[in-house]
């Protein structure tokens, strides 16, 4: 219940249907929203991960002019 | 002859396919018009069918059809293909080929903003080895955002088998056969152990909309309504990318020999005996000419090769082991012979199936054949199941006005063994009691011993064609 919801919220961008004579299945609607919500967080981490590992590279170099 | 709807087309109300006389017309009807004009727009389905990925496609004026009744919009004219074969009577590598070419639609079309609007694989057909896309109608307009309607189908009609075959070593002809659309998500989850269940796409694919419909179930259906996609093309064209990668690299579990892929080292010939059956199929061929021939046990395709060579313009082989078909079909496509290996149980052909009992016609009612082989075939039938000798010849010389029929005696070593474990319980199996039977049938033009056990081919015609 609560995932269907939390889903909702963080992807609220409201889009029509598009066509198709075909039952496209809730549950794979779903896993292709968290697939592609994956890839979004694949995104944010790799530049955190980027970002964090910066820190270290100013203090190495900060310590060696010390 | 009148317009007749093809059975199989009937779920999209944008189109339907008829049949006239030797003609197949695509009618578009006006709930389909405008997203097929925009598709036609792009050129995109017209790129593809010159890369012979699509079937051709021409439009002709409407007023061909003589049909007052029917207004469509447009009308297409499509090429007859040479035989029309189902995902459930192709073998391993063809099912696999098939999925990839699938993907690497759905990647070009989006670059057109394109979409496919499902994802059958009675969507794909093949001219010999070569996969080819015939559905025009199923392209529409790629709309910001929206997920892979088709996304189910494509799991259960071309993922979920190849997986059962990969991932469990289980073929996928009888269980796809048995359900028509394919291997249900569900089922496959259950049959998967949890190791299996570890990796990245398997988790994705089959796990992951399987617990995510069980949660689906629980809500009511208006909220359901409400729930809105967003996928943005990126990532849409992402599972596309890493379906490919991923399909690309699936191969069947046991690669390991199987009972007649190893035929070539167990059967009974010395070289001589080889050639004097090549040179009696040669002859055979280049005497009848034949468009189309069906092979009944082609094995790895060596005497379907040979046909094509001498004459014959294209050939359908069907076997029952997966393995042969397997390397029957590498044989076509390193060779590119007009060539279609198929799975068939001679005992148990393909029926009529789906809606009407008339969807998806059977084996019988796909007889196109001008000439047949069953070269080291009849045996299987007769004695492995027991099918009497007088109804087996009646079958296969019904497939074609003529043939080379192959007659295995009870002293050659493949029916020793086959006999060894079991009762002999064929008195009237024998090489004289086949001739007088085939006699009563058709003509023969021709028989020939051809190894020293005394297996024996019959060159036979029938009057009636």
């Amino acid at each position: 219940m609560k995932l269907i919801f939390i889903l909702f919220f963080l992807f609220a961008l409201s889009v029509n249907p598009a066509y198709s004579y075909l039952d496209p299945g809730a549950g794979s609607m779903l896993a292709q929203l968290i697939m592609g919500g994956i890839a979004g967080l694949m995104v944010i981490f790799k530049l955190y991960w980027a970002k964090f590992k910066s820190i270290f590279v100013k203090n190495n170099s900060s310590s060696k002019k010390e | 002859m009148s317009l007749l709807p093809d059975p199989a087309s009937f779920r999209d109300p944008g189109g339907r396919i008829f049949k006239k006389d030797n003609h197949i017309f695509r009618l578009i009807f006006e709930h389909g018009a405008k997203d097929y004009e925009t598709v036609r727009d792009t050129n995109f389905p017209e790129k593809m069918a010159e890369l012979d990925k699509f079937i051709k496609a021409q439009e002709v004026n409407p007023e061909i059809l003589e049909s007052p009744s029917l207004k469509p919009s447009f009308v297409l004219e499509h090429p007859i293909l040479p035989f029309v074969s189902y995902p459930y009577e192709w073998s391993f590598p063809m099912l696999k080929k098939a999925a990839l070419l699938h993907l690497e639609l759905q990647i070009k079309a989006l670059e057109e903003n394109l979409m496919f609007s499902d994802a059958s694989a009675y969507n794909i057909q093949f001219k010999g080895p070569h996969p080819i896309f015939i559905d025009w109608l199923s392209l529409r307009p790629y709309q910001q955002g929206q997920i892979w309607n088709g996304h189910r189908q494509f799991c259960e009609q071309f993922l979920n088998p190849l997986l059962l075959r990969s991932h469990l070593g289980v073929c996928h002809n009888s269980w796809f056969r048995g359900n028509l659309e394919g291997i249900p998500t569900d089922d496959l989850n259950k049959l998967l152990p949890w190791y299996k269940k570890i990796s990245r796409n398997v988790f994705l694919h089959v796990v992951l909309p399987v617990k995510m419909n069980s949660l689906a179930q629980n809500e009511n259906s208006k909220s359901l309504s409400k729930l809105n996609s967003n996928l943005p093309k990126a990532s849409l064209n992402n599972i596309f990318k890493n379906l490919q990668l991923w399909i690309n690299k699936l191969q069947p579990l046991s690669s390991s020999s199987s009972t007649w892929s190893n035929y070539d080292s167990m059967h009974c010939y010395e070289q001589e005996e080889v050639i004097k059956k090549q040179q009696f199929i040669s002859e055979f061929m280049k005497s009848t000419k034949p468009t189309t021939v069906w092979d009944l046990g082609c094995n790895k395709g060596e005497y379907s090769e040979i046909a094509l060579k001498e004459g014959a313009q294209y050939v359908i082989g069907f076997d029952y082991d997966q393995s042969s078909l397997e390397k029957a079909f590498d044989r076509a496509e390193k060779n590119n012979l007009n060539f279609l290996p198929l799975f068939l149980d001679g005992a148990n052909p393909s029926p009529d199936q789906g809606w009407n009992s008339q969807e998806r016609p059977g084996f019988l009612r796909r007889k196109n054949a001008d000439a047949v082989l069953a070269l080291a075939f009849e045996h299987h039938l007769a004695i492995g199941r027991n099918i009497p000798l007088s109804d087996l010849i009646d079958w296969i010389t019904g497939l074609a006005p003529r043939g080379v029929i192959e007659f295995i005696p009870k002293k050659d070593p493949n029916l020793q063994r086959m006999l060894s474990l079991r009762e002999d319980i064929f008195p009237n199996y024998t090489e004289i009691n086949f001739r007088s039977i085939l006699k009563t049938k058709c003509r023969i033009i021709r028989a020939e011993i051809v190894s020293q056990m005394g297996r024996t081919l019959y060159w036979y015609e029938t009057s009636k064609q």
